[in-house]
Order: C-alpha cells, then sequence, then structure tokens
C-alpha cells in the first residue's frame, strides 16, 4: 500500500441553509489522482477548501504527509489551488506569475526567469506582456495553472477547472494536467464531468448532499459500481437520497 | 447692477489678463485642499483598509459610523476645529486660527471619513474577489494590504476625486476656521460668496468658471489617467 497523502477525519461542516458536510473519515493516497464527482450543492468545492486549508472546518482534521509520518502545518508538503473561475490580479499574465513567486521570497531575477519557463509551459509566452485579464477563458485557466505549478506543489487542487471552457480549451488545461500527473503531482480534482473524470483519475469520490456516497478506484468506479447510487450518477439519472449513509472507504 | 453678460464678459477678461488677485485665491484654493485630500487620504486609507479586511468586535459599528461622518455638516467640521484652535482651545496656543493650516485642517476633518468610507468599500469588494488566492498562498497581513492597495490603486483615485471634490466646493469650515482674509485665507469658495454679496458679480463669476474648470479638469484628468490603465489591465 502506497504511503497516504491525506487523512482527514470527522469533519463537519455546515451552512444556516441545513446543508451540512459530513465526513467521518476520507484518506487519499499519494500516488493516485484523484476526482471528486457529485451534483450542485453536494459540496465538492466546500471539501476541497477544507483540504486545501483555506476554510477551516467547524469540526474535525485534516492531516498531509509524505513520508511516514504525519507533518506539521508549516512543514508540511506544498499545495496549491485552481479556482472554477481563474483569479488573477490587474496586472499582466507574467506579472501574475512572479507575484507568486515573490510571495515565495524569490529574488525579482529568479522569479522573472521561472515564470517565464511556466509561461511557456502553459504556451502563453506570446502573451507574457498581455493584461491577464484581457485573455480568453481558456488561456486565463492555463495562466492560473501555470501559477499554481510554478511554485512546484506536491498536491495540486483543482476545482472545476474546464466548467465554462469549449471542448478545445478544455483539452489544452486537461494537457497540462496530465503533465501535472506525470511529474509526480498529487491530483485532487472536482469536476462535473464523468468522461473528464476517467480520463484523468485514477480514484473517484461521489459526494451528495455533503455526504461521501463512494470512493472506489475508477475502473472499479464505472465498471463495477456497488452502490445504486453510484450507478444512477453515472447514468446521469437524479440523486434522490437525501440522507445517506457514508460508506467505509476500499481505499482506506 | 451688472447684468448678467456684462459680468460674464468681465469676468473672463479677469482669467485671459490674468488678474493677480484671482490666481492668488485660486492657487491657495488647490494648495488647500490637495494639501486636505493628501492628509486625508493618509488618515482614512489605512482606517479604510483596516475596516475593509479585519474581523473584529464592533466593526460593523464602526463602518456605520465612517458611513454616517461622510455627510458631516461643513459649518459643524469648521466650529469644531474653531473650538481646538481658538485661544481657549487646546490648540490655541499654537495660534493657527486664521490660517491656511487652520483651513487644511478642517478640510482634512471634512475629508477623510469620505475617503474612509469609499476606500473601505473598494477594498472589501477586492479582498473578496481575492480571498481564496490570499488564503491559497498564505499571504501575511501585510502582504494582504499591499496588495490590495495596489490591485485598487485606480478605484482609489476615485476615493481621493470624491474628497477633492468636497473640499474644493466647501464654503462653511473655510470661512470659520479661515476667516476670509484678503491675501491669506481668502479661497475661492469664500472669495465667490463675499464679492456676490458686494455685488461684485465679474469677479464672484470668473472665480465661479474657474472653479467649474478646476472641478472638470482634475476629474477627467484623472478619468484619462485611470481609464487608459484600466482599458490596459481590464480592470
Amino acid at each position: 500500500m502506497s504511503k497516504a497523502v491525506l487523512v482527514a477525519t470527522d469533519l463537519r461542516h455546515g451552512f444556516g441553509n441545513g446543508f451540512e458536510l459530513s465526513i467521518p473519515h476520507l484518506t487519499l493516497e499519494a500516488s493516485r489522482s484523484t476526482m471528486i464527482l457529485g451534483p450542485n450543492g453536494a459540496g465538492k468545492s466546500i471539501l476541497l477548501k477544507i483540504l486545501h486549508g483555506i476554510l477551516v472546518p467547524q469540526s474535525g482534521s485534516v492531516s498531509l504527509a509524505f513520508g511516514n509520518e504525519a507533518t506539521e502545518a508549516d512543514t508540511r508538503p506544498s499545495h496549491a489551488m485552481v479556482t472554477q473561475k481563474p483569479i488573477l490580479l490587474r496586472r499582466t499574465a507574467l506579472e501574475n506569475i512572479e507575484f507568486v513567486l515573490r510571495a515565495r521570497k524569490l529574488s525579482k531575477t529568479e522569479a522573472r526567469e521561472r515564470a517565464i519557463q511556466f509561461l511557456e509551459r502553459a504556451q502563453l509566452q506570446h502573451l507574457a506582456n498581455a493584461p491577464a485579464r484581457s485573455l480568453s477563458g481558456g488561456e486565463q485557466q492555463r495562466l492560473s495553472i501555470a501559477r499554481a505549478l510554478s511554485l512546484d506543489p506536491d498536491l495540486l487542487f483543482l476545482d472545476e477547472p474546464t466548467a465554462s471552457l469549449d471542448p478545445n480549451a478544455s483539452n489544452l488545461v486537461e494537457r497540462m494536467i496530465l503533465e501535472a500527473v506525470q511529474s509526480n503531482i498529487k491530483i485532487i480534482m472536482v469536476t462535473h464531468d464523468v468522461m473528464q473524470a476517467k480520463r484523468l483519475g485514477e480514484d473517484v469520490l461521489l459526494l451528495h448532499h455533503g455526504k461521501l456516497l463512494a470512493q472506489q478506484s475508477k475502473d472499479d468506479f464505472f465498471n463495477a459500481p456497488d452502490t445504486q447510487e453510484v450507478r444512477d450518477y453515472i447514468a446521469g439519472r437524479p440523486l434522490l437520497t437525501q440522507t445517506a449513509q457514508p460508506i467505509r472507504s476500499e481505499l482506506s | 447692477m451688472q447684468t448678467f453678460s456684462d459680468a460674464f464678459l468681465s469676468s473672463l477678461m479677469l482669467i485671459l489678463t490674468g488678474d493677480a488677485d484671482l490666481w492668488a485665491i485660486v492657487l491657495l484654493s488647490l494648495r488647500v485642499s490637495l494639501l486636505a485630500v493628501f492628509f486625508a487620504a493618509l488618515i482614512g486609507l489605512p482606517i479604510g483598509a483596516m475596516l475593509a479586511v479585519s474581523k473584529f468586535r464592533g466593526r460593523t459599528g464602526c463602518i456605520v459610523l465612517i458611513n454616517a461622518l461622510m455627510g458631516l455638516p461643513p459649518v459643524v467640521v469648521g466650529l469644531c476645529v474653531y473650538l481646538m484652535l481658538s485661544n481657549l482651545g487646546p490648540l490655541g496656543v499654537f495660534g493657527l486660527l486664521y490660517t491656511p493650516t487652520a483651513m487644511i485642517i478642517a478640510q482634512t476633518l471634512l475629508i477623510a471619513p469620505i475617503i474612509a468610507a469609499l476606500s473601505r468599500s473598494i477594498i472589501q469588494t477586492m479582498e473578496e474577489e481575492y480571498r481564496d488566492l490570499f488564503s491559497s498562498l498564505r499571504l501575511s497581513a501585510m502582504q494582504r494590504y499591499k496588495t490590495l492597495l495596489y490591485e485598487a490603486r485606480f478605484a482609489l483615485l476615485t476615493a481621493f476625486l470624491a474628497g477633492f471634490g468636497r473640499a474644493i466646493a466647501e464654503v462653511g469650515a473655510v470661512m470659520i476656521v479661515g476667516g476670509n482674509i484678503d491675501h491669506f485665507t481668502r479661497v475661492m469658495t469664500t472669495a465667490i460668496a463675499l464679492e456676490t454679496s458686494k455685488g461684485n458679480l465679474s469677479l464672484a463669476l470668473a472665480l465661479g468658471v474657474i472653479l467649474i474648470f478646476l472641478a472638470l479638469s482634475v476629474n477627467a484628468l484623472v478619468a484619462l489617467l485611470g481609464q487608459q490603465r484600466r482599458e490596459d489591465m481590464h480592470v
């Protein structure tokens, strides 16, 4: 069994509208990219934010490790996040990458060199001096991913990165994500696109109404779904379960 | 009594011939109001940024108060500053009453809440937009402030402009603390009030034309400078 990268225990996070994310236990492995699926309002983005550490759950804990033992927060593996709508500064594409690198204490020259390198990897070098917010949706998302990758993360969280992109732009974004997977970056990604989950994922989580309905390897999830909810979801039928009981993870 | 057209023609002559008295008044007005904007920004911007980003008990109360202070009546501010600076007031020893400094103090107090309230609103909107990015990068509070102020720089110009507009056009506060002394504390608005009451409509009208022209050109300048950059950056 490979080393655990992320362990969440007794996660609970609710809102005034009655929604509550409730996940008793979740273990994600370092060597496998994970896709989080589920209908709208399932709590996917909330879970992603909690795992990334930018949302503190009302109860429960998340520990991250890249070794035999969990590390303290300040020495934990570096991670970065890409949001559905790219959050870009009112600066040029190049300056957007430089900004995050300067925030990580790189010198001006180092930040510039590295930013150019990652713009090239995103095939955006010709737009280096263009205002980031004037780029097309696909270019903005590639810039956002390049910026996240420039931080050299061990984990990359992606929240529906291709949600509003055309097939061609989606394809380019997926290519960047696959390259990240190939360079041993652990991907944890929220998507609505079942086919995309098949293409990019190795493990799949299914969330519904804040509960974890399934955690399986991609092959088991798509070829041998073990619950009616998973079968319904794959078939595109609405999930009617309001208070689904969380299942025990096969991978934990 | 001059007719309006007579007054208008002589006011144009005063402007075109570069009447020394008139330009002294204009320059003093600009000096007082621009310095007031500068000092009000020094006070208002950090308060606005702090209210936009920090979460503390009583924050909503502070925001309500600052918003309410935007509508401070200039004569009340003038009166308060007068009481502070008068011989019997706590700051009377400095002898600032009836000086341009007193006018700058009054206008600063008048427009600092405007700059604070507007910058709070601008920075808060931007902070909400960037919050996830900043949290993801684990930026320190100081890094967040610095970045937000830089990102909001064009929008903040509007807040400064609003402050300048209020300062250059107000008459009550500068009249009380400045005293409208000829060649010393007479600014455009107080001069217009005085000259109109004296029946010297050409000077009053000339100053009025310049006042409107100044307000328009400062706005136009900032709009031009900002607009180009905004378009460049797609703000």
